[in-house]
């Protein structure tokens, strides 16, 4: 499916002293099975704009365009649930939705909403605790019994059980220790592979943009304030300390060793031994120079 | 998803509204609410639509925002209004349609009805509009301070609902973000039975009670950790004060109240 | 004298559960900063919980400023040690700023025109003083952090226990505690412990504790750490990029006297790695 932002603005408690701009003027488009990372600081309008990717939001002007859907704020109300099954969203701590007694039901609960027959909801449920990389034999534990990274995976089982074309993550690695958020990462990253998922990731950690990202969209004061491959966004360092956002540790390494050693090193998603095979061959040809 | 209420919402500012000690507006407020009941005639009713006009314009608030913000009272008043038009029977008769038949001391009872109340509602959202929960929390403790007495815990239940009003944006917010998560998960807590609403909600209450405690357990840590043990030995920072605005108001609201007494026939 | 010291401590939750501390033992200089870390489990955070009574433990002695910790004193030992939570929002009592900071100074019976004066400054120390009349809810999570900083500070602490305060905030929000702690550091001989995942944090400390399975597992220093790369990654602790890199290197026999904690560190160590090639 894929996704259009036509001059998106969305105003929050419109017309009282209380009204809030959150964003403004977004024009977007993604397509169907693209991985796309949207950056920004706090308050930059991340959130405002991905609630609008399945309706939880309905623009305060202009329109969003999700596959055949079309939203805008002269909708009359239309069966938004069918549009909700595709597009997938894991909000910052997913953790806090759980509420059944049992994983099993948890997980269930999406796609019973969404009249998925009975057969094949169990199917479902299976692949996708296995698609988080969780025992089958955690399926009857209480969901309140298990660990807060357990409990966030449950989480995501329970969006993935829908089968989403689109998958929305909101900070999923918020709150985890360091070990936790690769783990995390590298399963959505597999998911997004495997299933062909356009993949939204909201974040403001860039290396996890860097790493997994096709395309980056940097979000400032509610209006897109640049858009990219990685590369080109990571290389406009001032403009991004402009609006406070660091660039990776990789690239500036990287940067700063080029500039000591007179290298000629690309990032090009390299895995930290190719680097270090790249800074070996550089220091071997400069010796025989 | 966010309705337009205004009552029990506060607005910062600095009118002469906002400056006055809670207590005198507190006191003040409940006893008007008291007083409207007393009024009797177009005079005195006049007198004290006057008095809460009056009170709007210094508290500088924009006059749409608080009809617009009393919107769901409306209702209520017109409601009462027409329910008045009709059970009560004095007086001459005014109209005849078929069965029905107006009264004149109909319309007068529902008018004077729906004025009360839009008196009262008006004034006393005035206090909310005008006075922070803080300084609501404050002026009952000092209020009810006599009851410790008689072994009211008075301050616990002032902590407690300070606590309670400083939790509640935490607490919306977190409702908000619980119904969206569930309604991207095909819940809908808009249509449907009432029996199937009721449904929907559970997967909105499950989690925010289990976020509550939570949360109120850290707080509980959080408070011992900072030394909290109860009112014993314990100093307050804020200290309410009446000043010489308070007086001057509070002397106006006495001339006013023995004006509206000769008024009232 | 020592700040804090656990002697042969035992602590389990209840009865059923298994002892998350066994015959734990450690002693805290005054005037160190201290980074305790572990995976989610190891009984980092009990640790900092028992310094401050708000955990008792089964068997044992926990002293602080070589006073043992008891029922009768538990309430002065607390004003002594200061602690600030992970979840700002959970710690934050008051209506506004002001209220939030006066919070722990009304319950020691400070005089209020002190409690003025002490709230104005321990903000000027966090850098928030302009925030004073906010609401909770229109501030940041860093900013929230920084008012429970200032909110234990106003108390005047020896000890400052920070138990993973910078695990819930945005990159923003973990700079400005940074910063916060930084100044802290270098103004007070304030002893502080830092119960953290965040390498940032570690850089700071004197002195690292690694625990595992409710024993300390290593006693280091950020310098000498990741010469434990093995031990670090075998109970499930990353190493930080600039490390895993150096380690990849020294497969080509370049040679570390540091691992590197951040690329400039990274590019020197290289350049005289190189030079000794």
């Amino acid at each position: 499916m894929d996704i259009q932002f036509k001059q998106v603005s969305y105003t929050y408690q419109p017309h009282t002293p209380f009204a809030y701009q959150a964003i403004r003027n977004i024009n977007l488009s993604i397509s169907s099975g693209e991985y796309i990372a949207i950056v920004g600081h706090t308050g930059s309008g991340k959130s405002t704009l991905l609630q609008h990717i399945n309706g939880l939001l309905l623009p305060t002007d202009g329109e969003v365009q999700i596959g055949e859907y079309i939203l805008s704020s002269n909708n009359k109300r239309q069966d938004l649930r069918k549009l909700r099954e595709k597009v997938g969203i894991v909000f910052q701590y997913p953790e806090h939705q759980l509420f059944e007694e049992t994983v099993e039901k948890d997980i269930s609960f999406g796609p019973h909403n969404f009249g998925i027959p009975k057969d094949e909801i169990s199917k479902r449920v299976l692949s996708s605790i296995e698609k988080v990389e969780l025992q089958t034999n955690f399926l009857e534990k209480s969901p309140f019994e298990l660990s807060g990274g357990q409990m966030r995976r449950v989480a995501i089982a329970g969006v993935l059980a829908m089968e989403p074309e689109v998958l929305i993550l909101d900070e999923p690695t918020a709150g985890l220790d360091p070990k936790g958020q690769i783990d995390i990462m590298k399963m959505f990253y597999q998911l997004h592979q495997s299933k062909q998922m356009t993949t939204i990731l909201v974040t403001h950690q860039m290396d996890h943009a860097l790493k997994y990202a096709d395309r980056i969209i940097v979000l400032a004061n509610g209006e897109v304030y640049m858009e990219g491959n990685p590369e080109e966004i990571f290389s406009k360092t001032n403009q991004l300390q402009e609006v406070n956002l660091d660039v990776p540790e990789i690239l500036t390494l990287i940067q700063d060793f080029n500039q000591r050693f007179n290298g000629t090193i690309r990032y090009q998603r390299q895995s930290i031994a190719e680097l270090a095979k790249e800074i070996v061959e550089h220091f071997r040809e400069n010796k025989r120079l | 998803m966010k309705s337009f209420m205004i009552i029990g919402q506060f607005v910062p500012g600095t009118s002469s509204l906002h400056k006055l000690d809670p207590r005198t507006k507190m006191v003040t407020i409940f006893s008007f609410v008291i007083i409207v009941f007393f009024a009797n005639n177009v005079l005195s009713y006049g007198w004290l639509a006057l008095f809460s006009l009056a009170l709007i314009l210094l508290s500088k608030i924009r006059i749409p925002y608080i009809l617009k913000g009393i919107t769901p009272v409306w209702f209520l008043i017109i409601f009462t209004f027409i329910l008045h038009l009709f059970i009560t029977r004095e007086g001459p008769v005014l109209l005849e349609i078929s069965t029905f038949k107006i009264y004149e001391g109909g319309v007068i009872r529902g008018l004077t009805i729906s004025l009360r109340f839009l008196l009262l509602v008006l004034v006393t959202s005035l206090l909310t509009l005008t006075t922070s929960p803080m300084e609501i929390t404050d002026a009952i403790e000092e209020l009810f301070a006599p009851l410790k007495k008689i072994k009211v815990p008075v301050h616990e239940l002032a902590l407690m609902m300070s606590i309670s009003l400083r939790f509640i944006p935490t607490l919306l917010e977190e409702t908000e973000k619980i119904s969206k998560a569930q309604a991207s998960r095909g819940v809908d807590f808009r249509t449907g039975t009432l029996k199937d609403r009721m449904y929907a909600i559970v997967p909105l209450l499950v989690p925010l009670f289990i976020s509550a405690f939570k949360r109120a357990e850290e707080l509980a840590m959080a408070m011992e950790a900072r030394g909290y043990n109860g009112s014993e030995g314990r100093t307050k920072l804020r200290e309410l004060k009446l000043t010489n605005i308070d007086y001057i108001a509070i002397l106006l609201y006495v001339i006013i109240n023995i004006i509206f007494f000769t008024l009232r026939q | 004298m020592s700040a804090i010291e656990f002697r042969e401590v035992f602590f389990r939750y209840n009865e059923e559960s298994p002892f998350v501390l066994k015959n734990f033992n450690l002693t805290i200089e005054q005037g160190q900063t201290v980074a305790v870390l572990g995976h989610n489990g190891s009984g980092k955070s009990t640790v900092s919980k028992l310094v401050n009574g708000l955990l008792t433990p089964q068997s044992g002695e926990i002293l602080v400023n070589d006073t043992k910790i008891r029922t009768s004193n538990v309430w002065e030992i607390r004003k002594n040690v200061g602690m600030v939570f992970q979840n700002p929002e959970n710690q934050f009592v008051g209506t506004t700023v002001r209220d939030d900071v006066a919070f722990g100074l009304e319950n020691r019976g400070i005089p209020r025109d002190e409690m003025e004066q002490r709230i104005k400054q321990s903000l000027m120390n966090v850098g928030m003083e302009q925030y004073m009349d906010h609401e909770p809810h229109h501030l940041s999570g860093g900013q929230k952090q920084r008012i429970a900083i200032a909110s234990v500070m106003a108390i005047k602490p020896e000890i400052l226990l920070l138990d993973e305060a910078t695990s819930m905030l945005d990159p923003k929000g973990r700079k400005e505690i940074l910063a916060t702690i930084q100044t802290l550091k270098k103004h007070g001989k304030m002893t502080m412990v830092m119960i953290t995942h965040d390498l940032n944090e570690i850089v700071l400390a004197d002195r690292i504790i690694v625990m595992n399975k409710g024993n300390i597992y290593l006693d280091t220093t950020k310098e000498l750490l990741f010469t434990h790369h093995k031990k670090l990654e075998s109970i499930g602790l990353t190493l930080p990029f600039t490390v895993e890199l150096a380690l990849e290197l020294e497969k080509y026999d370049y040679q570390f006297a540091l691992y590197p904690l951040n690329y400039k560190e990274f590019n020197k160590e290289l350049w005289t790695s190189n030079l000794n090639k």
